[in-house]
This record gives C-alpha cells, sequence and structure tokens, in this order.
C-alpha cells in the first residue's frame, strides 16, 4: 500500500466498517446486537436483546453469540466510548469465525444511550 | 492587480495547509504468544508547508503504548511513531487502535492488527449451512505455528447430526477437517473438539462451532 491519507475528524466521522445507532436501528435487516464490555457493565445497562461476548470470556460466550447469530442477520458491535472492545470483538469474528456483515456502533453505547 | 491579489490569496491558503502523511497507517502482525509483545513502527511525514506539531497520541488500551521522538515537526520533515503491544493473556486475533491529534484538531488513526498464533490455528472456526441448503462438506483448515508440530489424535463431534473426516495435508504441520451434516432440513447445532498431541508438556484442544441455521 503507498502512502495513505487520512481524513480529520470533522471531514469523516465514520471509520471503515462503523455505522450510527440512529442508521443501524432503521435497517430493515435482522439485526444481533453484541456487547464487547465487561460483563459488570454489561449486566448493569446494555442495549435490549443484546448478547454479550468480550475478549476475556471469549471461548465461553461464543456459544451463546451463535444462538442468536444467523447468516441473514447483520451483526452491530459495541463497547465503551473509549477503548477498542468493540474494533476488537468485531476484529475476531470477521477474522477467526469469517462472519461477514460485522459493524462497529460508532460511539459505542454511549452513543446509543443518547438516542 | 486582481490576478496578484488572487495569487496572494492563493499562496497564503497553501502556507496555512499542515498535514501528516503516513507511509503505512495500517499494519499487521502475526506472533506466537511467547513473543509476548510487538512493535509497529508509523512512520509519516509533514506533506504540509507549515510546522505541524503532535498535541496528544491516545491508545485504545492499556496494553498499547505510544513513543514519539518529539512533538514538532517541519514541513517535509519525517517522523515515527513507535507502538507496543503487550499480549498479557490475549490470543487469536487482536486490534489496537492509535488516535494521533494535532494542536491544530486534526486526528489521525493507527491501526494495529495482530494474530497472536496458538500451536495450532484453526479457520475457519466456524462452519455453516442454511436450513434447506445442500448438506456438502466444509472444511476446516489446521496450520501448526512455525517450527512446531502438532498432530491429530481425533475430532469428537457433541452432535452425531455431524461427520468428520480428517485429511493430513502435511504430517505434523497442515491438516484438513471435512464436517458434514446428515441433513440441513431444520436447526441443529454441534461443537467439534479437535484433540491434538501438542504442545507437549500440555496438549490443547480447540473448538469448532458446526451450525445448521
Amino acid at each position: 500500500m503507498g502512502l495513505w491519507q487520512l481524513k480529520t475528524r470533522k471531514e469523516a466521522a465514520l471509520e471503515p466498517g462503523e455505522v450510527r445507532a440512529r442508521e443501524a436501528v432503521q435497517w430493515a435487516t435482522d439485526k444481533v446486537w453484541v456487547d464487547a464490555r465487561s460483563r459488570s457493565r454489561f449486566e448493569h445497562r446494555n442495549i435490549p436483546g443484546a448478547v454479550l461476548l468480550n475478549s476475556e470470556e471469549w471461548d465461553e460466550l461464543v456459544p451463546k453469540f451463535l444462538d442468536a447469530w444467523g447468516p441473514d442477520k447483520a451483526v452491530i458491535v459495541y463497547g465503551d466510548r473509549q477503548g477498542d472492545s468493540a474494533q476488537t470483538i468485531a476484529f475476531r469474528l470477521r477474522e477467526e469465525l469469517k462472519i461477514g456483515n460485522v459493524w462497529v456502533l460508532h460511539g459505542g453505547f454511549d452513543e446509543w444511550s443518547r438516542q | 492587480m486582481i490576478r496578484s491579489l488572487v495569487l496572494v490569496l492563493a499562496s497564503s491558503l497553501v502556507a496555512a495547509h499542515a498535514d501528516l502523511t503516513w507511509d503505512k497507517p495500517i499494519q499487521e502482525f502475526h506472533a506466537v504468544p511467547e513473543d509476548k509483545a510487538i512493535t509497529g513502527r508509523y512512520a509519516f511525514k509533514n506533506t504540509g508547508t507549515t510546522p505541524i506539531s503532535i498535541k496528544r497520541i491516545t491508545t485504545s488500551c492499556g496494553c498499547t503504548s505510544a513513543k514519539l521522538d518529539k512533538k514538532t515537526y517541519a514541513p517535509g520533515e519525517s517522523g515515527e511513531i513507535e507502538v507496543k503491544f503487550v499480549f498479557g493473556g490475549r490470543r487469536g486475533a487482536q486490534r489496537k487502535m492509535v488516535s494521533v491529534t494535532s494542536t491544530e484538531k486534526q486526528e489521525w488513526r493507527l491501526d494495529l492488527r495482530c494474530w497472536i498464533q496458538e500451536p495450532l490455528t484453526v479457520s475457519p472456526s466456524l462452519v455453516f449451512w442454511k436450513v434447506g441448503s445442500q448438506h456438502e462438506g466444509k472444511v476446516v483448515k489446521l496450520t501448526a505455528a512455525p517450527g512446531q508440530s502438532v498432530n491429530i489424535r481425533g475430532v469428537k463431534s457433541s452432535n452425531p447430526m455431524f461427520k468428520t473426516t480428517v485429511d493430513t495435508v502435511e504430517p505434523g504441520r497442515q491438516y484438513a477437517v471435512t464436517v458434514t451434516p446428515n441433513d440441513t432440513t431444520q436447526v441443529v447445532s454441534a461443537e467439534l473438539v479437535i484433540d491434538t498431541d501438542g504442545p507437549q508438556e500440555k496438549p490443547r484442544n480447540y473448538k469448532v462451532f458446526a451450525r445448521v441455521k
């Protein structure tokens, strides 16, 4: 890859593979919301219907995620506003399970809460 | 007169421009747990016409640190951000983001992707069929990490609705497990456990998920 210029936040707030909450909720396709935060934060508050899947409990939680997942569903992963939990889980879903149609919720749970 | 004014205005606009151009803002690494850490070097150049100052570098994880030699770079000057990712107990595909912000509030994102390999890499770890689709076999590739020899002792399925066969591509190095559902007329799931003899001191099992959905 040659030189690659990144844009400023003002010009392009969304990173590749990210989606805004207000856009995601309007998708006609079925969705699986994946909470990539810690179990304690998930249990405190989460997006209704979300399944927990984080790095700490990856092996134990994948089967439950797969129960909710389907080949025609979009997967939307969210974490905290700061941190890389959502990016990492989305990456693992794409790379290890080879699941397509995986998105990261821009701004994470905080942005969803503000909707 | 007007032409001169336009030229002056244009040149002042160009002069106000400051920007960083990155050589490889996305970097990929393959490592084994014993490496413990990897370091990415993100080279950049000030391709603008005014000096640029880095105000802040933020990493997305406490496991990742970033180092920069100095803060301000003149036009045409190059620099490098050193990003170190310490694995800790992390395994598998990992992604770490680094955010670089200038005093002019420009922001760039650096992306570090690292595959921390187990003694055996399983790809993919999910095989699935849509309900009603043909129930042809799907292949899971097993590849030993460089310098390691791992043999497959067997594969156990938690559900007899899935059959498995193991083919040796390269003894100790590469295998192919073919997974086939008996039928795909209904939703069914299984966990397949791949039993290996490596590493010698503590042989590992690996899971593959099979689903008809």
